[in-house]
């Protein structure tokens, strides 16, 4: 049995959570207090959990966990991961009590300096090569050895590709090689599918273990045209496109061992946050093929939120 | 730390250097075997660059163009207002992305946006741009009291912010400049200027050069009006921060500023605050300068 399967018991039903950030609108723990609000908030930010100290006390204080999504390691590209930021992360992760760590496979900071991928700008995708895939292991693996939670592999939002392997096969691989669980944003999905030679979701997905599934992302986009091509753009900000709702869908069928559905919505319209909160819970409750899932989401749609 | 000789390092290189740089791009499409033999790539090592996707490419550097362009502007809003308000000028200022500065850390990067700032402000040499070299000293003192308001919290030194002090102890105490301070005589307010560039500011002013939306014009009319000088003291201060104790990387330390404009130049008269003259002893009209620069925390009482 891998670490990963063993983990995997271990893991907790997060239910459908948001993604938002501490100090901007809508705001999390006002939010988290709402009927129907997130059983769950997920956020980026600073290393230093000092600085996110005094929010997620007043969410644990409404029994409301949380899980950091930093955008700070490298998990792929030949710039290492200091250790010192490592043990900062590691330490985020203990202080705040985060059940996973999860972050999009990227290039964050480049040379002997961590930061954070808004220094570059956005994430820097990986490159689809045997040699890129190799160099990512090395990364990925610096990080498991050093952060005591276990780690989710989500794929970057792209516009175009590199390399002549589709994300679905590296990652799958990635995952695979370095024993990490999957996170998989509906939205990101779509924009691979649109950027690689592969528009087919159920062929990209053949090789890619959905069982290390164990979160799912849902969010606002935009679809750009440039000649007869399409790009699909992140925009948390924004309403969730039909493309994604059906990709999400999908996604819920198929990821049998999925623990937690999280609604990117930073900087979007508060009210508009849960209708669509809902919207999730009754897909989630009706068709997640992790039993555990839907179980858990009937039962906050049933105003019984287990926190 | 990787030597970055594998293949694999180079392509991370040029695929860094695509989305920074414009004319990389270019190349790529007019003389992709000249790009990848410049960078050390052929074979199959070169084989993902010939593929690539040109428009998808290009997507994903304006976007980034747009965040970075942003975040860089914030700290110059004046000095990038003005220069970005002419001809050309966006591009110019987005220049900046291909420099090497901007794989260094973030005060080392806005820093080197101030030198390219004056590169530019030089380049041409016309009235706006010998107008605006005042503010950019300006706004580059901003910059450099914020990097040394977070190197000395780092160092674990006070930065604090501006403290009121009781009448009685302005009385017996001894006014000196504080820590932390910026004084530059401008040729007039920033006010003044705020209005000719149509109220773009630090959150917006990007947006707005991209945009075209603002009127080199009104800054030339700015820059010939007859010169009503000010003189700005500013202090920063550390509102709040997070330590990097536990290693790597910056410490998270939210600066701000106050500042004081006073009407004429007066540099001279606020550097003999140096604590060497109480506030008792000063003259009425020194004295009420003092009050009025201890209530704003640009001086501090010995």
């Amino acid at each position: 049995m891998s670490s990963f399967t063993a983990q995997l018991d271990t893991l907790p039903a997060m239910g459908v959570g948001v993604s938002l950030s501490f100090g901007m609108e809508p705001d999390p723990v006002a939010l988290a207090a709402m009927p129907g609000g997130p059983s769950f908030v997920e956020y980026a930010g600073a290393v230093q959990h000092e600085s996110v100290a005094a929010p997620v006390a007043a969410l644990q204080a409404q029994g409301v966990p949380v899980l950091f999504h930093p955008s700070c390691l490298n998990l792929c590209g030949p710039w290492p991961n200091p250790p010192g930021w490592l043990a900062a992360v590691d330490a985020h992760v203990r202080a705040v009590d985060s059940a996973w760590l999860a972050q999009d496979v990227s290039v964050c900071f480049v040379g002997d300096e961590p930061g954070y991928s808004i220094q570059l700008g956005y994430f820097v995708p990986p490159i689809l090569t045997r040699a890129s895939l190799e160099q990512a292991v090395e990364r990925v693996a610096e990080v498991c050895a050093a952060v005591s939670a276990p780690l989710l592999l989500e794929p970057a939002p792209v516009t175009f590709q590199l390399g002549e392997m589709s994300i679905f096969q590296w990652l799958g691989e990635l995952a695979e090689r370095t024993d990490c669980g999957l996170l998989l944003d509906a939205g990101h999905v779509v924009s691979h599918l649109l950027a690689g030679s592969q528009p087919s979701l159920n062929r990209a997905l053949e090789g890619m273990d959905l069982g290390r599934v164990i979160e799912l992302h849902v969010a606002g986009g935009v679809l750009e045209k440039r000649g007869d091509r399409r790009y699909y753009l992140d925009a948390h900000d924004l309403p969730i496109l039909p493309e994604t709702w059906k990709v999400f869908a999908a996604l819920l069928r198929r990821c049998h061992n999925l623990r937690a559905v999280c609604v990117e919505c930073e900087g979007a319209v508060g009210r508009t946050a849960l209708p669509v909160l809902r919207r999730v819970r009754e897909e989630v409750a009706e068709s997640a093929a992790s039993v555990t899932l839907r179980i858990k989401a009937r039962s906050e749609l049933a105003g019984e939120v287990s926190r | 730390m990787s030597a970055m000789n594998e293949p694999v390092d180079r392509q991370y290189a040029l695929l860094l250097r695509l989305l920074f740089d414009a004319d990389a791009r270019e190349q790529l499409q007019g003389d992709p075997e000249g790009l990848l033999s410049e960078v050390g790539l052929s074979g199959d090592d070169a084989a993902p660059f010939r593929d690539v996707d040109a428009a998808g490419l290009a997507i994903d550097a304006e976007l980034r163009r747009r965040y970075l362009m942003s975040a860089m502007c914030r700290a110059y809003p004046q000095t990038a207002g003005a220069i970005g308000a002419a001809p050309g000028g966006g591009e110019r200022l987005a220049a900046f992305l291909a420099s090497p500065a901007m794989m260094g850390s973030l005060a080392e990067r806005s820093q080197a946006f101030g030198d390219h700032l004056a590169r530019l402000l030089t380049l041409n040499d016309t009235a706006v741009d010998r107008f605006m070299g005042a503010f950019l000293a300006f706004e580059r003192g901003l910059v450099d009291t914020a990097a040394r308001v977070r190197a000395a919290v780092e160092a674990g030194e006070p930065a604090p912010a501006p403290e009121r002090y009781a009448p009685d102890r302005v009385a017996r105490g001894y006014p000196t400049l504080s820590s932390f301070i910026t004084i530059v005589q401008l040729p007039c307010s920033p006010a003044v200027l705020e209005v000719a560039l149509e109220h773009a500011g630090p959150e917006d002013v990007w947006r707005r050069i991209a945009s075209g939306s603002l009127d080199i014009n009104r800054v030339k009319s700015v820059a010939r009006a007859a010169p009503a000088p000010v003189t700005i003291a500013a202090r920063g201060f550390a509102r709040g921060h997070a330590s990097a104790r536990a290693g790597g990387g910056a410490a998270l330390i939210d600066v701000s500023h106050v500042t004081v404009e006073l009407a004429g130049l007066q540099a001279a008269r606020l550097a003999e605050f140096d604590g060497s003259r109480g506030t008792a002893e000063l003259p009425p009209a020194d004295r009420a300068l003092a009050e009025k620069l201890l209530n704003a925390g640009i001086l501090q009482l010995l």
